[in-house]
């Protein structure tokens, strides 16, 4: 998909043991809890795990829009070298318009309701391009073309609850690709969308991937859809990493037994599986987590050691004391 | 004597009124589930599968056609009529969260259809509400929980067991997983293979997710706008698809094994269910219309157990994925 190898390229996003607390109801939520990984320009990266995992927090964290009930509790954020957690509001307001462009989990939340389509897409435009206002709505037509809207100029003059869910998702995505970033972060871009427009979105990011060397930080739940155009998956799982790795293998052969297990869960196009893989029990409270690995109460390769040491020690490793070996099971 | 499908479903219609325009939500549809059967529709948002699905458990009137559940008509209207299908057919919504009553504990909304329906007194219904909680693997001490405490899959095992509470003889799911995490979906889909196998119970499975039909369909409806453009048994339809919609979406899907072969890309703008087209109602998005295709309403190609309403019906053709290019084109 990509033409040079991975490591060739220049890091563009490094998130070093990055700790978010979340102000709740039942105390402070360690959301994101010493997270690390890099995305490298042109590199499509994968993020999965279960609900309430912490994906969108440590994406939120990332560029700096946290709610005010949550905060960065340790940790560093470095894009292209510069440290995003040092950062004055307005700086980090600046990136996120021109470097960085973020798709949210709820796309309808982010489009304004009173102001017209076209205006949300070419306000971004003219604010960190130079471009002038009848440039910016061409391109706004042409953003909303790439992303699959049909009749791009009539959209323009309508506003979002005009448009279907889907249609509002993927002008969300047009928003955020409008000044050419060099990283995209969308969460849940497409879970909205009917599989034929999914294919098309993740299609657009592949492409401007492959031509602009776009670095694409993909959150989603879906392990099939990340595998069918993703170079690299992270999995999360109780707001920490517990493996990463390229995409043919972490679709294959995952080492953790937590992303093994989501493999073993998820249903295949190609064929009937016999029985599907299940995952007994609820994840941890993240308020107070169990001291040792944090999956071994639903482990089924736990051994006493799992209880009380943190397997998190061996990171970027496999988080496990007892992976799998890398074959395919 | 069984000589009747357990449910058959003719020229049903369905038009609902938006404003002064007139919104058709299922446009024709025929459709038999044999007993014990396994059927599965699928399509995207607004295809019409879950109007078809109240009308085919009574829930609402169709405009138009009948509904028969063992050879006797379905009528929304008579009071009877409903409650003897209520006592035959169970329905599972969607939503793990909307469809529990908050105030009931989880023993008690199991417990209502008994109630409802007279059914046994006190004791014996209390028995029959631990034997469900068993039959789809809960505590039977989640009795006294509310569905305010319980996990999604917790919810939606609750809302299945209610729904087998009068030992139903088909078993309605409207998107039972959709909202469910993939590891308690694979626990929802495993328990509802389980249950056929200890029961001669049908299904009539709606889902948008082509894979998750997989695991429990022995027979597959694909609906566009309306329409059931095809049906075929499971392994018919993942291994020689021939409406040239369902070849769309087949190659849309991802697959975990794998990068999509080459994807047939939909043209145009999502159908407006109010401004139908005419002809074949999937001719303007379709990569193999030609020009009778905009004319006339297709015949439906009948092979077997295999329908496909499409005038040129049959695989991808090498000629065809090559004028439509990697990934095909559609922007
Ligand atoms: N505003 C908030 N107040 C309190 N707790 C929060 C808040 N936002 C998130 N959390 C908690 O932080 C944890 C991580 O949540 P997050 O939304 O990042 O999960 P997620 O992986 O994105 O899940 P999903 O797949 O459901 O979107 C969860 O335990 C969640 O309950
Ligand atoms: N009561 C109603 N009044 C007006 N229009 C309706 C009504 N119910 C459904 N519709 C319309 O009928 C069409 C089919 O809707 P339906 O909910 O059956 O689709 P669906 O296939 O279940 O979609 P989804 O996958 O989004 O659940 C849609 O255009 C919908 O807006
Ligand atoms: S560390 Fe132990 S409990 Fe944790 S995943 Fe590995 S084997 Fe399971
Ligand atoms: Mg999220
Ligand atoms: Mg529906």
């Amino acid at each position: 998909m990509n033409l040079a190898p991975n490591e060739d390229r220049a890091v563009l996003l490094d998130v070093q043991d990055l700790r978010v607390v979340i102000d709740g109801p039942a105390g402070l939520v360690s959301a994101s809890d010493g997270v690390s990984f890099q995305v490298r320009r042109g590199e499509i990266v994968g993020l999965v795990g279960e609900s309430g995992c912490g994906k969108t927090v440590t994406a939120l964290a990332t560029i700096g829009l946290l709610p005010p009930s949550g905060r960065i509790a340790g940790g560093r954020v470095l894009l292209g070298g510069l440290d995003l957690t040092r950062m004055r509001e307005d700086e980090l307001r600046e990136i996120r318009g021109s470097r960085v462009g973020y798709v949210p989990q709820d796309a309808t939340a982010a489009l304004n309701p009173v102001v017209r389509v076209g205006e949300q897409i070419t306000e971004v435009l003219r604010a960190h391009t130079s471009l002038d206002r009848s440039a910016a709505r061409a391109r706004a037509i042409d953003l909303l073309r790439a992303v699959g809207v049909p009749a791009p100029a009539r959209r323009l003059d309508g506003y979002p609850h005009q448009l279907s869910g889907g249609l509002r998702q993927r002008v969300a995505i047009a928003i955020a690709l409008a000044c050419d970033p060099e990283l995209v972060i969308a969460d849940e871009p497409t879970t909205a969308l009917d599989v034929t427009t999914q294919a098309q979105v993740t299609e657009l990011l592949a492409r401007l991937a492959a031509e602009r060397s776009l670095a694409v930080l993909f959150i989603s739940h879906d392990l099939s859809l990340v595998a069918s155009f993703t170079d690299r998956v992270i999995v999360m799982y109780a707001g920490q990493v517990v493996e990463e790795g390229p995409t043919p293998r972490m679709t294959s052969a995952p080492r953790h037994p937590y992303a093994r297990a989501l493999l073993h869960a998820t249903p295949r196009l190609e064929r009937k599986l016999p029985r599907l893989a299940t995952i007994e029990g609820r994840p941890p409270d993240l308020v107070s987590p169990p001291p040792g690995c944090r999956f071994e109460p639903r482990c089924d390769r736990a051994t006493p050691r799992c209880r009380t040491d943190d397997p998190q020690a061996l990171r970027p490793a496999v988080a496990c004391w007892h992976p799998f070996d890398g074959v395919s099971a | 004597m069984s000589a009747s499908p357990l449910l058959e479903a003719r020229g049903i219609a369905k038009r609902y009124r938006v404003g002064r325009a007139v919104l058709t939500a299922v446009d024709g549809v025929d459709l038999t589930i044999g007993r014990g059967e396994a059927v599965a529709v699928v399509g995207e948002s607004g295809s019409g599968k879950s109007t078809l699905a109240r009308i085919l458990v009574g829930l609402e009137a169709p405009s138009q056609g009948e509904v028969r559940f063992d050879g006797r008509i379905v009528d929304p209207t008579s009071r009877g009529s409903r409650l003897s299908l209520g006592a035959r057919v169970g329905v599972v919504f969607q939503d793990p969260y909307g469809s529990l009553n908050p105030r009931l504990s989880v023993a008690r909304a199991i417990e209502e259809p008994l109630i409802v329906h007279r059914w046994g007194d006190a004791s014996a219904r209390r028995r029959r509400v631990a034997e469900l909680l068993e039959a789809v693997g809960l505590d039977p001490d989640l009795g006294a929980r509310r569905p305010r405490g319980l996990s999604g899959g917790q919810r939606q095992r609750v809302a299945i067991a209610r729904a087998l509470a009068l030992d139903p003889e088909l078993l309605v799911l409207d998107e039972p997983v959709s909202a469910l995490d993939v590891s308690v979906q694979a626990q929802i889909l495993n328990l509802l293979a389980d249950l056929r196998r200890a029961r001669t119970l049908a299904y009539l499975f709606i889902s948008h997710d082509l894979a998750v039909v997989r695991q429990v369909a022995e027979r597959i409806a694909v609906m566009y706008l309306g329409r059931i453009v095809e049906i075929a048994s499971a392994d018919e339809l993942y291994g020689a698809a021939a409406h040239p919609y369902t070849l769309a979406l087949l190659s849309s899907a991802a697959e975990v094994e794998g990068a999509r072969a080459s994807r047939i890309p939909l043209q145009g703008d999502p159908p407006s269910p109010i401004e139908r087209p005419g002809g074949c109602p999937f001719h303007p998005r379709c990569f193999r219309a030609r020009e009778r295709c905009g004319r006339e309403d297709p015949v439906v190609a009948t092979d077997g157990s295999h329908r496909v309403a499409c005038w040129y019906p049959g695989p991808v053709e090498p000629e065809e994925v090559r004028r439509l290019g990697p990934g095909g084109r559609d922007v």
